[in-house]
């Protein structure tokens, strides 16, 4: 369904060249829920927001659904309807001014899918477990949870075949997670979406995902399946420093890493 | 439940409200809690729980429109309350310190680090002169581990120069260099990398092993709590849950507690839905467990 | 203000959380926001204020109890307080309150069409500039950079000369040299607003830069224009006025409230008045459009809602 190919991003900040992904290569088959792992500025983002089209500079291959995607042009409207997107802070992703009905029907209106429009309202709200009592609400009169399933509703609405998650989890409280990502593995199942799912948080990937990347410094450090990151078999030595920092705060492992860290550059 | 003889910190019926044009708004009624020399106290609830507020009463940083009232607000024998503000920003910086989850706010983005660090050492003693104030600004930065080739040039380094990590030991030296006798940690990691937050965490714990220095951990997140604190104090709505042993705390009692527990998805967990969090109304009024 | 406070049940279906249509929802807001905004005393004041300037321009003419131009050089420069002319006269006999009463309607034309006019041009040049980037930005900001390079009046003067002396000239000519500030609120607004992931989902849907710039920046710009526009007003009405003294904007007889102070400096030191009365209505009115507009900006300003 997805496949990179040696994905490089580059990107030009001030008079410093940054290269924010390295040759990145991998594959996503149809129905499969795919994650990418790693700490801010690995670079997982970046190669989900290039395969988007968010971000049009980038250079390798990428093909989708059979599809060749020719890079810095804008993408057809076709590839819009068949790839959607979640983002991490729903305070952010909606607009202040917009009330859910309107949030909703602009995507149908850009892809002349009017006719039925309530009905598409109406299912699509119920479908992310939101009531229609919601319909005609503003961001503010909303919880963050709330928020993100209006989010997760505007991507739905127009029937994509992919879904991409960029942390859609982690401004979320813990009990609000797991009600989305219960959402996410029911709509997965119900709508026989692939998704990519890029988050820091091993354990949420770990729980959504067959198969993941573990990315540092722009690279795929390590490719993983749910198996071994269970069993705990992983080879890398970033990987395992990772894993055991999911497990909460040990006096050792901390010790370990403590030594010969590095201070500059590179903002959390 | 503060009746712990050698308590440094003890919080007995706190309630902080605010006045809104709507009405009052709540945000910590009757908590109490009490902190001991060299001990770790975890408080972690989800956003609006009172955690933040609950930490910010003891500083006396409640502003208006909020309003705080508590029955017992006491540290090592002096009562908060009645304290005047002049002799409570004394005590403040001194013997009680706060870190935010955020570096980059609390640095002088205009200030060199070295010299923030130095203005806050000699405003704490006046008689300080600049050099002695320069020697242990650079002993401090030291002792929160920063390698002894990076301490001089994060000394002489601008805030936005510093990466998250490197940025928030600044702040924990700044502010553990005066000796503080509590340390009040808001979210002091949840910004930072998980391997960088192993690092910060392992300096705070030093810190509390070397100086017995008492630690308040404002956390959401209950498996580091539960892993770096010795107690737990689970908040819900304002209110206290349940507090317990750090260890023994996978085994809480209170179904709040045992809720979020369970929503958190696990590396090892099934694959199957998280259980979901079902709130009891009664929580919201009963007594704490 | 008691006759705007709606019966409960109305009140309950504008605050409902749950509204059953687009137009509940906008109501529920609307009302919202003026909640927020009669909290605000100051503001209110310079509400009303301006409400009773659209009240003045609508009956002062009918209000006025003499004609605004009718000369009668035997009562020349009475001071207020005079029966049958309360404010005083002028240096030609004539009522300075009917003057006032009709020069009400003249001074919101002018505010009127000049932020008509101005708002929408600020709006659409800013956006577009700030939204599109690259060369279309560096083209639109330097005209923009032309016009404000140029001292107000004296651009507006030009183009005066140029078009000829009037009303509706004045207000072209100051309307001309007054969007500039608006466009680069609106840029500035925008270069923040398009990196929000809001705009990157209405990218993702598919979204033309055109249909982003209308339905996703504008409606977030339109009210910190807004806010300005009012703080400038001020502004605007004295730019008319130095317009009408230098004899370029309202001819005479007309009774502008700017051309009424200028005619009135004359007689500054003997009969304080004839200057002073239109003085302080400008002041007021000036007052109440930056009291109104400091209300709007805390109402308005959707980083200020919760």
């Amino acid at each position: 369904m997805i496949a990179i190919e040696d994905l490089q991003v580059t990107f030009q900040a001030g008079a410093r060249t940054v290269r924010a992904v390295r040759g990145v290569s991998l594959s996503v088959a149809p129905g499969e829920v795919f994650g990418l792992v790693g700490e801010s500025g690995s670079g997982k983002s970046t190669v989900l927001r290039a395969l988007s089209g968010l971000n049009p500079d980038w250079t390798g291959r990428m093909v989708v659904a059979g599809e060749d995607l020719p890079p810095g042009r804008r993408r057809p409207k076709a590839f819009h309807k068949r790839v959607q997107m979640v983002f991490q802070d729903p305070f952010a992703s909606l607009h202040p001014r917009q009330t859910v009905d309107i949030a909703l029907s602009e995507p149908l209106r850009i892809h002349r899918m009017t006719d039925d429009m309530d009905g598409r309202i109406e299912r699509v709200l119920t479908d992310v477990g939101l009531d229609r009592s919601f319909r005609f609400r503003y961001p503010h009169q909303l919880s963050g949870g709330q928020r993100q399933r209006v989010a997760i509703a505007r991507a739905l609405i127009l029937e994509p075949a992919i879904l991409l998650l960029d942390e859609p989890t982690s401004a979320l409280d813990v009990s609000v997670q797991a009600e989305i990502l219960n959402l996410l593995r029911r709509l997965r199942a119900e709508h026989d979406l692939t998704m990519m799912l890029v988050s820091h948080n091993l354990a949420v990937v770990g729980h959504m995902c067959g198969r993941m990347a573990v990315m540092k410094e722009g690279r795929v450090v390590e490719p993983l399946s749910v198996a071994q990151l269970r069993a705990g078999t992983v080879a890398d030595p970033y990987t395992r420093q990772l894993l055991r920092a999911a497990e909460g705060y040990d006096r050792a492992v901390a010790a370990e890493t403590l030594d010969g860290s590095p201070g500059f550059g590179g903002g959390a | 439940m503060a009746e712990d003889t050698n308590a440094l910190l003890e919080i007995e019926d706190l309630r902080v409200a605010f006045r809104t044009p709507t009405g009052v708004v709540e945000a910590v009624r009757g908590v109490s809690l009490a902190v001991a020399r060299g001990e770790r106290v975890g408080i972690v609830g989800e956003s609006g729980s009172g955690k933040s507020m609950t930490g910010r009463s003891v500083l006396g940083l409640i502003r208006p429109p909020g309003e705080m009232r508590a029955a017992r607000l006491s540290f090592d024998g002096q009562d908060l309350r009645s304290l005047p503000e002049r002799r409570m920003r004394r005590l403040r910086g001194r013997r009680l310190a706060m870190i935010l989850q955020d570096p980059t706010y609390s640095l002088n983005p205009v200030m060199r680090v070295g010299r923030q660090i130095t203005e806050a050492f000699r405003t704490a003693d006046p008689s300080l002169s600049r050099r002695a104030a320069r020697d242990r600004a650079l002993a401090a930065l030291a002792r929160v581990r920063i390698p002894r080739h990076d301490v001089a040039r994060v000394y002489d380094a601008w805030p936005h120069e510093l990466s998250g990590g490197m940025g928030q030991r600044v702040m924990i030296a700044m502010m553990v260099a005066l000796g503080p006798d509590l340390l009040i940690a808001d979210e002091p990691t949840s910004a930072l990398d998980v391997t960088v937050q192993m690092q910060v965490l392992a300096i705070l714990d030093d810190l509390v092993r070397e100086t017995g220095m008492g630690l308040m951990f404002i956390s959401h997140d209950l498996n580091l709590v539960a892993s770096f604190c010795d107690r737990v104090v689970v908040m819900y709505a304002g209110r206290v849950m349940e507090t317990c042993a750090a260890a023994d705390l996978h085994a809480a009692r209170h179904p709040y507690t045992r809720g979020l527990l369970a929503a958190l998805p696990s590396i090892r967990g099934s694959h199957g839905d998280l259980p979901v969090l079902a709130r009891d109304p009664g929580w919201l009024e009963g007594a704490p467990a | 203000m008691s006759g705007t406070q709606p019966t409960p049940g109305l009140r309950a279906w504008l605050m409902t959380e749950a509204p059953a249509s687009r137009g509940q929802a906008r109501l529920g807001e609307l009302f919202r926001s003026w909640l927020r905004f009669r909290r605000n005393p100051l503001a209110m004041a310079g509400l009303i204020t301006i409400a009773l300037l659209i009240l003045i321009a609508a009956v002062g003419p009918w209000l006025a109890p003499h004609s605004p131009t009718a000369q009668n050089l035997d009562l020349r420069l009475l001071p207020p307080g005079t029966e049958g002319h309360w404010l005083g006269t002028d240096g030609l006999g004539r009522d300075i309150l009917s003057r006032l009463l009709h020069g009400g309607r003249i001074t919101l034309t002018i505010v009127i069409m000049v932020a008509v006019i101005v708002a929408p041009v600020g709006l659409l040049i800013g956006t577009v500039a700030g939204y599109a980037g690259g060369v279309i930005d560096v083209v639109l900001m330097r005209l923009t950079d032309i016009f404000l390079a140029f001292p107000r009046l004296i651009l507006a003067l030009a183009l005066v000369a140029a078009l000829g002396p009037g009303i509706e000239n004045a207000v072209i000519a100051i309307a001309l040299t007054t969007w500039p500030p608006y466009a680069r609120i609106a840029r500035a607004e925008t270069l923040t607003i398009r990196r929000s992931d809001f705009i990157a989902a209405a990218r993702l849907q598919g979204a033309s830069p055109a249909r982003i710039v209308v339905r996703q920046v504008i409606p977030l710009c339109t009210s910190s224009v807004i806010v300005r526009v009012t703080l400038d007003m001020a502004g605007i009405i004295l730019t008319a006025a130095g317009l009408g003294f230098l004899g370029l904007g309202a001819q005479p007889p007309t009774p502008e409230w700017g051309a009424m102070v200028a005619d009135g400096r004359k007689y500054l030191l003997d009969h304080w008045w004839v200057a002073t009365v239109p003085g302080i209505a400008i002041f007021v009115v000036a007052l109440g459009f930056n009291l109104l507009g400091d209300g709007l900006r805390d109402v308005l300003d959707p980083r200020g809602e919760r």
